[in-house]
């Protein structure tokens, strides 16, 4: 007899005893009908139990009562060691470990399995398919909040809102939110998904050519990779040569918004390039925004104070950096000033760089992702200034 | 048994009778009972008159039936290898189709099958049953394993705790 047993026993005698001397009729508590008294005697006893079962064995009723169900009622648990043992070598080494956190028989019975990386991976996916089994059954139960709905992608529920309309209806393992479902635009060649990429690491370049007119007639440059102010988040970063210009000529705005109409490209999905007349309101307003430290990166804080210092633009056309006006996107432009590479002494080049933060990745509901994803029409958006046009 | 079957004087056609632990008398044929180790060895201890009745006083009618049916399935099969010692760890689950289908019943019978086919000493429908239940704990989270099988949670809050610590890696990035 294990000392747990013998405890069990002393439970029953001694309750048996005190319940005679209160002269009352209670229930074993370990008896399956315990269709519970609520005397005050009951709860005495079990307070006092609680008490020596904590002392003597670190351990409380609720985890005997558990143990106890299981030795009288799982047919798994009740079988002989050896046969578990049996049963343990039938499994690889992820699902002994789900194995061993069901009960404490198990875990002390069956060895911690040696894990590789691989193994870890393999566990995590378990417990991600077990969640969404769970949610799905529970949205079916209808004991979801009313305002969520299972994703079968990211294995968790979302609020409705963040799927399109037509997923609404499908059965939740094969739904798919908003931000798995869509792409990000990189540029006109590359599309990427959510999953896509995460896939690190994420340095790419596109080396194709870019549809776009340049009056420098040098290659756009797109990369995407991890952001330089912040390691966590990757960046898509685009660098378009607009204008060659001589040594000591200014550039004007007229000449800047001529360039940018040769870009063909959108800049994120809410800004256009050529669509020059709504950028030209947004520079006038966007110094306002950058004094009041939105979306404020530090990084680009020299690189404007340089420009401002040693290139003068032409009039009220200071500002060279400019926000999109979502609210999510982030998405910043530079125009910056810079020797030409081929003829330093007579030219200089003006640069347009366009750096769209994709955020963390770390869950397509990021509202910084779905911010960039590449739509069709923008029924719900709020805050965005060019949604007709596109890129017609 | 290489030789055919031919009369009725083949001792492995001869017919042998099972006491079950609820006193139903099964009768079987000899080869397919002696799937059972146990009963081999008893048989050939009581030498082979075989007239009375062998005793199995663990095993019921209905679970005895189900395991004799999976004695006759496999009673040509080969004797079952004895090398259950080497440690080759990762052993496969695969269960050939009819034993699949053999082995949808009810849990209650599942585990008394298992336990049957341990006592008799049958190694073959041992290992069946144990892959059975390893594939139903397959791929389950550990609730999961707790509902499909009726167990409880009996860890205390510190060995939880413990638990939750040792495994921080499998926590959802």
């Amino acid at each position: 007899m294990t000392p747990k047993e013998i405890f069990a026993m002393s439970f029953r005698s001694s309750y048996i005893k005190s319940a005679s001397k209160n002269q009352q009729v209670l229930y074993h508590p370990l008896s399956d009908s315990t269709n519970a008294t609520k005397s005050s005697a009951y709860h005495q006893l079990i307070t006092w139990f609680q008490a020596i079962a904590q002392k003597v064995y670190g351990r409380l009723p609720a985890d005997l009562l558990a143990e106890q169900h299981n030795a009288q009622h799982s047919m798994l648990y009740r079988l002989p060691a050896e046969l578990l043992l049996l049963i343990s070598e039938f499994l690889p080494s992820t699902d002994l470990i789900a194995f061993r956190m069901v009960s404490v028989k198990f875990r002390r019975l069956i060895k911690s399995p040696k894990l590789t990386e691989k193994d870890h991976f393999a566990f995590q996916t378990i417990l991600r398919r077990a969640s969404l089994r769970e949610g799905c059954q529970r949205e079916r139960d209808g004991r979801l909040p009313r305002s969520h709905i299972m994703c079968g992608t990211c294995m968790t529920s979302h609020p409705k809102s963040l799927f399109e309309p037509n997923e609404w209806s499908k059965s939740p393992e094969a739904r798919m939110c908003i931000g798995s479902q869509g792409v990000v635009q990189v540029c006109s060649h590359i599309k990427v998904t959510f999953a896509g990429a995460r896939i690190s690491p994420v340095n790419f370049v596109c080396a194709r050519a870019h549809p776009q007119n340049n009056m420098a007639g040098d290659p756009v440059h797109v990369s995407m990779r991890c952001s330089k102010n912040c390691e966590q988040e990757v960046v898509i970063e685009r660098e378009y040569p607009l204008l060659v210009v001589a040594k000591d000529s200014k550039v004007t705005h007229g000449m800047l918004m001529t360039a940018m109409d040769q870009i063909r490209e959108p800049i994120c999905p809410h800004l256009f390039a050529h669509q020059s007349s709504i950028l030209q309101n947004q520079f006038s307003s966007c110094s306002a925004r950058f004094e009041n430290g939105e979306k404020r990166s530090t990084v680009w804080l020299g690189e404007i104070s340089r420009f401002a210092e040693a290139h003068g633009w032409a009039g009220d056309c200071h500002v060279a950096y400019h926000y999109c006006p979502n609210k999510h996107c982030v998405t910043s432009l530079m125009f910056y000033r810079t020797e030409d590479p081929e003829k330093p002494e007579e030219y200089d080049r003006v640069i347009l760089t366009v750096v769209r933060s994709l955020g963390a990745l770390q869950s397509p509901t990021d509202s910084k992702w779905i911010a960039q994803l590449a739509r069709s029409e923008d029924p719900s958006s709020e805050n965005c200034l060019v949604n007709e046009g596109g890129n017609s | 048994m290489a030789a055919a079957s031919t009369s009725a004087v083949d001792p492995a056609k001869k017919m042998i009778m099972l006491t079950t632990s609820d006193n139903i008398d099964i009768k079987v044929e000899r080869e397919v009972a002696e799937r059972s180790i146990l009963i081999k060895n008893l048989l050939e201890d009581l030498g082979s008159e075989g007239d009375e009745p062998i005793p199995i006083p663990n095993v019921n009618e209905a679970v005895m039936k189900k395991v004799l049916e999976w004695c006759e399935q496999h009673r040509k099969d080969p004797p079952a290898t004895q090398d259950d010692d080497s440690d080759s760890r990762k052993k496969s689950t695969d269960i050939d189709e009819w034993d699949q289908k053999f082995m949808q019943v009810d849990q209650e019978m599942l585990f008394e099958i298992i336990l049957a086919a341990n006592y008799l000493d049958i190694k073959a429908l041992l290992d069946v049953g144990c892959k059975t239940v390893a594939n139903m704990i397959k791929g389950k989270s550990p609730d999961e394993i707790r509902k499909t099988f009726n167990i409880q949670n009996d860890f205390t809050p510190e060995e939880e705790d413990q638990i939750r610590r040792e495994n921080e890696w499998a926590e959802d990035r």
